[in-house]
């Protein structure tokens, strides 16, 4: 079996394109998910969750008081626009007509595809306020998060075509993440397993 | 028979290769070709060159072992090379502007995209986009439609700035791959170029461009196709 070459070295200075990769065969997608499971095997859950929820979002700031702010200031902290999606996920019956909801998606999927980062904090024209501060574990957690319960809510390739790329990060990484940081990690790369299995199912492909 | 004031903006690519193999093979030329970039394999969307002579099919397959320059020089097309990386280049603008043609035919390279400083001379550029616009808009939308609707799509339409926004002149679907086709530089090339043939053939007829349609709001930007994604589609039971 080949390696997984997606999650290796630090994919924030060195981001991968993922142009024209090259066809292996099924081997390429016993590759992916053993070495998924062996991020998940060499990561020590000590902190579990206490609820099914991917975060704690109780105390998130109402997404369209805040999105509508930041049409008047031109600035945005990345935590609080991630966590009032989430929360906003969680409560509606998100479909792709909840155009604000939709459109700030589109542009979180846009900026991960394009930078392959995410910062913490956006001013004009939706560009990072501070290009260094591209390093806190905890919010490619929660855009993993936000792509999970959107793919979740629409079925969007999209969303799991990005949140793929997110994890790939994750895993680069998971070696330096906190255990609050693990516990989260773990179910998100458990619910990507999933929507992977469930669709080669339906496209009658038996990993 | 010579395509009078269309001219042909390639990049050395398994595309570009394909546009002038299957037009040189329905016996077209356009009235001039500007080539540009680097022409071994540094860029996206080149390879290096392999034979498909032996494949059949109702579509035409281009021969990658062929190279461009050769193709053209072999049916004396007049044509120039212009030593630069990225479309958006002075010297291409100059020479558009001189030959001053109806349509330019665009063949680029995956990662660049036509910008203002080409499209604002007014000349139409023809791009044959492989997804079923407006739903498919973006990169490797040819696996995603795979994936979604087990049918691939190739959408005729004049470039506008923003990604595949531009009106639409034609598009038709196709079936998946037949299996032992690489569907990235054989396959998404030659569907590509039928329909480049079809409205070709459609200008030839009607003795003027095509009216295009604008599209409406509806469809996504897709982004560069994940290789897990990628090999779901190309190993499932469908395909």
């Amino acid at each position: 079996m080949g390696e997984y070459i997606y999650s290796k070295g630090d994919l924030i200075k060195n981001p991968n394109t993922y142009f024209y990769a090259d066809f292996k065969g099924i081997d390429f997608l016993h590759a992916w998910l053993q070495s998924r499971e062996q991020v998940l095997s060499s990561i020590d859950v000590q902190e579990k969750l206490s609820h099914d929820d991917f975060f704690e979002i109780t105390d998130a700031k109402n997404f369209r008081t805040l999105t509508h702010k930041y049409n008047e200031t031109n600035l945005i902290y990345t935590k609080d626009l991630l966590l009032s999606i989430l929360s906003e996920l969680e409560k509606s019956s998100f479909d792709m007509s909840d155009n604000e909801l939709a459109y700030w998606l589109d542009l979180l999927v846009k900026k991960f595809e394009v930078t392959k980062k995410i910062h913490e904090s956006y001013g004009d024209s939706f560009k990072a306020v501070d290009k260094s501060k591209n390093r806190d574990f905890y919010l490619y957690i929660l855009l993993s998060g936000v792509f999970c319960s959107a793919y979740i809510k629409t079925r969007h390739l999209k969303f799991l075509n990005v949140l793929l790329k997110v994890n790939d990060s994750l895993c680069s990484f998971s070696e330096e993440l906190t255990e609050f940081q693990i516990a989260h990690t773990v179910k998100i790369l458990k619910l990507e397993k999933n929507f992977v299995l469930q669709l080669s199912k339906e496209l009658g492909v038996a990993i | 028979m010579i395509l009078n004031k269309i001219v042909l903006l390639a990049g050395f690519t398994a595309r570009s290769q394909a546009y002038v193999q299957a037009m040189q093979n329905y016996g077209f030329a356009p009235e001039y070709t500007i080539l540009f970039g680097p022409e071994r394999p540094i860029l996206p969307g080149q390879v290096e060159m392999h034979s498909t002579s032996d494949l059949r099919s109702d579509l035409f397959y281009p021969d990658l072992s062929i190279p461009l320059k050769q193709s053209i020089k072999q049916k004396q097309w007049q044509f120039e090379s212009i030593d630069c990386i990225n479309v958006n280049n002075e010297m291409i603008r100059s020479v558009l502007l001189k030959l001053s043609p109806d349509l330019v035919i665009y063949s680029g390279y995956g990662s660049q995209l036509v910008k203002p400083f080409l499209l604002d001379t007014k000349i139409p550029f023809l791009h044959m986009h492989s997804g079923w616009l407006p739903e498919y808009k973006g990169s490797t939308t040819l696996y995603y439609s795979w994936i979604a609707e087990q049918n691939c799509a190739v959408s005729a339409i004049y470039l506008l700035p923003g990604i595949d926004e531009g009106p639409i002149l034609l598009r038709k679907k196709y079936p998946l791959p037949p299996s032992g086709i690489d569907p990235d530089y054989i396959y998404d090339c030659s569907i590509r170029a039928d329909l480049l043939i079809d409205i070709i053939g459609k200008i030839k007829k009607d003795k003027k461009n095509i009216d295009a349609k604008p599209q409406n709001d509806t469809g996504s930007i897709y982004y560069v196709i994940h290789p897990v994604l990628k090999h779901l589609a190309r190993l499932s039971k469908k395909y």
